[in-house]
């Protein structure tokens, strides 16, 4: 087991290299010049050559590749051009926030999508709605459903605030939009797995021991049915990690999503690799955890590895 | 080991009839398990032996219409309300599946599924529970039952997985124990174990035994009465003695002597055999359902289903055959011609 | 039916090992012979390396070590050089839900043989090959079948009908079969081996008949090898192995059997029970010392030390060979 997961997390670091050399090589194809994003305004061609070599921008590829790698494997993500802060001082409360968010979703997701998938494997007729909620959710763009929980439970109603900014009242809506967002595919999964361990043998037996429903479905069918749940929840939360752009967008949560989404769009070149190394890092780490998750739920997990 | 007179019987089943939509799979059988008893229903794939077995035990999916009155211990199982039933069950009837790997839990314990019994219904704590469970696996000869405990079912070789299904069914000590087909996945040393185990068991427990099989010698080795099936209904049933000395239905001299030539037939000869296949609708022709495969076959055998009656003239209390043309007592049994080629569709 | 003396088998197996990745061993210096024509019947319970040894002759894998021959030439490799081989061997498997493809037309599925087989199936006039599955299906019992059919129409039964059909149409040497009958109904299996039966008569076809069944061995085959954990641990005339066997393990087979009448019954009395579970959990038995050691009733400490060497003996049915310090004297 330990060996498996060693292989995984050799794995994890190519991918993780791979992808930095990816997004580095990407913004040198992205058109733009980050100097006129720092200086919209300046209108001689001295500042402008005077901020690309402030920048370091001006020196070949290779150079620039060789510096920004060199750094990194000290730790330093570099400076942002806009901000001049270093970016892991930018970063690391922001993946706070976002972290808080993304578990938050998670949790909203599993707790809704477990409890419709459990609700349309025992009963046909809920089974019917929650197909039909399933696709209705499928269907709605992000942002949409996150302005419709908006204007109905912060203006409307009054029930969250809706100026935005992170804390405890303010999680609420943009984690019920990603629940609701996800609860979808686990509904399936869930209703899946749980259909056919009910109609399986193990169960059989259960029943013929005079178990009541309710502890077989909890101390025996929802263990089966934990592993993939596992499995899709640590994907999630590692892509969470890396940013939910438009939510945080819509609520104005200030996360890695909505830093990088500034970023991208001042030609930030640090912080936007700094984001993507960041997120790269989450999404390694989280199926890594979801893997050895598994394994401690399910013996047969632990023993093919 | 006949059943004692104390006791009420294990189990008796009168006119049970399973339906799944519009098939018949079981038809008005009726059955009696008495106390401590060990009785074979003995059948092929499609006969309705497994039905039978399962709707006694109320275990059929909900599709399965059942009629009939079925009691265990005095208990009508059938009427009785649902969540009432699940309550009393295991206290009542212990199971044991054929694919001990499929019908138990894969991703817990096998410790912890013997000791859930007891702490559901013998409300022992987590502790007394596990003690309890291991207590179980030793009962059924399992060495080091403490970290066999421990162990998930997929870890288990297949005769200690079926000896943890034993185990299960008698925890509570239920005067039934209905056993389906458990030693057909085995190896036949695992077989010769679990059989031993088995009647080393009732004699200890002393529960009635329902043991569904196709193996004319499981029957041979362990059961006391033994009711044949045959296209959903009981065509022969009464003691093993008299069944195996004296069969009277076709099927079950078939059924014999297809055993009988597999011992002691010369090696490279044609092997005896029941010609034909079951019929896929039993219920649909009004005669007898073995007739086309009968080689005492007449034509009120066409015409009429034979009811189970009780044998004339025979010294067997309870062997009776639903046959219009039953080999008669003493005569020994009578080979088919075994036809090399026949076709079945 | 024995082969003029002096013909090469048509299945031989030379000191055959083979170890899997891991260090399992699954079979340990095998050595036996399929004459033409002939039937022998490997028998052994779950472990005892029989099927590895039907993969084997199949070309599905190689052995270790060893030498596998087919009419004294050694087994080809690779998929090309196999391919004239598969033609001269065809099997039935055990399982007859798992062994016919369920997207296939009946058709299809029994001219199989003749196109893997490089027969330009293709050349031949549709109605020929038509023709010839028909001829093989009405064969094997399954007279007027629906050639379009899928084989979810049948049953068990006659789905292994089907796989035989398949089997005998390329007209090949050996039949390799591995446990056919052990998921049928007992009235079935009748019909199925005496199909098997039939057609290695009138065609000749030697037979490699797998089976857990002692029973069933003894009444299908001439010659039968015991197999326990990769070894053969005895071999012989299979009426003889069967009533008077040297091997100790050859006897618990033999006695594992449930009783043909309720009056001889032994396995199930109260004292029966008294074997501990374990056959499987006592496991790794000394690769040095003798394989059946561990469960032996009569295993000294010799037997856990050193491997018996086959004992070699000629009785008036045939030679009979055994792995054995302590052999059941008749």
């Amino acid at each position: 087991m330990a060996r498996a997961m060693m292989r995984r997390l050799v794995f994890g670091l190519i991918a993780v290299t791979g992808v930095a050399v990816l997004a580095f090589l990407l913004e040198f194809v992205v058109p733009g010049d980050p100097a006129r994003a720092i200086a919209p305004r300046a209108q001689s061609a001295a500042v402008l050559a005077n901020i690309r070599a402030q920048l370091h921008l001006n020196q070949p590829l290779v150079v620039q590749f060789a510096s920004y790698f060199g750094n990194l494997l000290h730790g330093d993500l570099g400076m942002s051009y806009v901000q001049r802060q270093p970016v892991a001082a930018l970063i690391g409360p922001r993946l706070a926030d976002t972290g808080a968010l993304a578990l938050a979703g998670v949790l909203a997701e599993v707790l809704i999508g477990g409890t419709l998938g459990v609700l349309a494997a025992r009963h046909d007729r809920v089974r019917a709605a929650v197909g039909a909620v399933n696709l209705v959710l499928l269907a709605v763009p992000v942002f949409v459903l996150g302005l419709v929980l908006l204007l109905v439970f912060g203006y409307q109603l009054g029930l969250a605030p809706v100026a935005g900014g992170a804390g405890p009242a303010q999680i609420v809506l943009p984690a019920l939009t990603l629940g609701l967002i996800g609860a979808p595919w686990y509904a399936q999964i869930v209703a899946d797995q749980v259909q056919e361990a009910l109609a399986s043998n193990w169960v059989r037996t259960a029943v013929g021991k005079g178990l009541r429903d309710g502890y077989i479905l909890r101390r025996h069918v929802l263990r089966n049915v934990l592993s993939p749940v596992l499995t899709m929840a640590g994907m999630d939360l590692g892509s969470y990690l890396s940013g939910v752009v438009t939510v945080e967008v819509v609520f104005v949560w200030p996360g890695i999503g909505l830093l990088a989404y500034n970023a991208l769009q001042n030609l930030d070149r640090p912080v936007v690799m700094g984001t993507v190394i960041v997120g790269a890092v989450a999404v390694v780490a989280f199926n890594l955890l979801a893997d050895l998750a598994r394994m401690l739920a399910d013996p047969r997990a632990r023993e093919e590895a | 080991m006949p059943g004692d007179a104390g006791r009420p019987a294990a189990l008796m089943a009168r006119d049970v009839s399973v339906r799944y939509g519009p098939v018949r799979a079981v038809r008005e059988a009726s059955l009696t398990v008495g106390a401590g008893q060990a009785v074979a229903l003995i059948g092929e794939t499609g006969s309705g032996k497994s039905s039978l077995a399962f709707a006694v035990a109320r275990l059929l999916p909900r599709s399965a219409r059942v009629t009939g009155r079925v009691e265990i211990a005095g208990t009508d199982v059938l009427a009785a309300d649902w969540r009432r039933f699940r309550g009393e069950r295991a206290r009542l009837l212990g199971c044991v599946a054929q694919d001990a790997m499929a019908a138990l839990n894969p991703v817990l314990p096998v410790g912890r599924q013997v000791g859930e019994l007891f702490a559901v219904h013998a409300g022992m704590g987590r502790r007394q529970a596990a003690a309890a469970a291991s207590a179980a696996l030793a009962s059924v000869r399992i060495d080091h039952p403490e970290a066999v405990a421990r162990l998930y079912p997929h870890q288990l070789s297949g005769g200690m997985r079926q000896r943890v299904m034993v185990a299960m069914a008698l925890a509570l000590r239920p005067p039934l124990v209905v056993a389906d087909e458990p030693t057909t996945a085995l190896d036949v040393s695992t077989q010769a174990e679990i059989l031993g185990l088995v009647a080393e068991l009732r004699e200890r427990v002393g529960s009635g035994l329902l043991w569904i099989t196709h193996d004319i010698g499981v029957v041979a080795e362990l059961a006391d009465w033994a009711a044949v099936m045959y296209a959903g209904r009981i065509v022969e049933t009464g003691p093993v003695e008299a069944i195996f000395d004296a069969p009277a239905h076709p099927y079950t001299e078939g059924l014999l002597l297809t055993r009988r030539d597999l011992r002691s037939g010369a090696p490279g000869s044609p092997l005896f055999q029941i010609p034909g296949a079951p019929p896929a609708r039993p219920d649909e022709a009004p005669g007898c359902p073995f007739m086309p495969r009968c080689p005492r076959a007449t034509a009120v055998c066409a015409a009429r289903e034979p009811p189970l009656l009780p044998l004339a003239g025979r010294g067997e209390a309870g062997h009776q055959a639903a046959c219009h043309h039953p080999a008669p007592p003493g005569a020994p049994p009578a080979p088919a011609p075994a036809r090399a080629r026949t076709a079945a569709p | 039916m024995t082969a003029p003396p002096g013909t090469p088998a048509v299945i031989g197996f030379e000191h055959v090992s083979k170890v899997y990745r891991g260090g399992r061993v699954a079979l340990d210096d095998v050595t036996f012979s399929l004459p033409p024509g002939g039937r022998l019947g490997l028998v052994g319970e779950s472990g005892s390396g029989k099927t590895t040894c039907v993969r084997l002759a199949l070309g599905l894998e190689r052995p270790s070590s060893g030498r596998l021959t087919f009419r004294s030439d050694p087994y080809p490799r690779g998929r090309r050089g196999l391919r004239p081989l598969r033609r001269q061997v065809g099997f039935v498997l055990q399982d007859p839900y798992d062994s016919l493809d369920p997207r296939m037309r009946l058709g299809e599925i029994v001219a199989e043989p003749l196109r893997s087989a490089g027969r330009a199936v293709p050349g031949r006039a549709p109605g020929e090959v038509a023709g010839l599955v028909a001829g093989q299906l009405a064969a094997v019992g399954l007279p007027g079948a629906d050639l379009r059919a899928h084989p979810s129409r049948y049953s068990g039964g006659g789905r292994q009908r089907i796989a035989i059909a398949r089997a005998l149409i390329g007209s090949p040497a050996v039949l390799i079969c591995d446990e056919p009958t052990s998921s049928l109904d007992v009235s079935v299996q009748s019909q199925i081996v005496n199909l098997l039966l039939e057609a290695s008569r009138e065609r000749g076809l030697a037979l490699l008949f797998v089976s857990h069944d002692l029973d069933l061995i003894g009444r299908i085959t001439e010659t039968v090898a015991v197999m326990y954990r990769g070894r053969v641990v005895e071999a012989g005339p299979a009426q003889l192995v069967r009533s008077a066997p040297r091997h100790p393990y050859t006897r618990a087979l033999h006695d594992a059997v449930p009783a043909s009448h309720p009056r001889e019954r032994r396995l199930a009395r109260p004292s029966a029970g008294g074997a501990a579970a374990g056959g499987a959990l006592a496991g790794g038995a000394s690769r040095s010392g003798c394989v059946f050691a561990g469960r032996c009733p009569r295993a000294t400490p010799r037997c856990h030390s050193e491997r018996p060497p086959t004992v070699r003996e000629q009785s008036p049915e045939g030679p009979r060979t055994y792995d054995c310090f302590h052999p059941i004297s008749s």
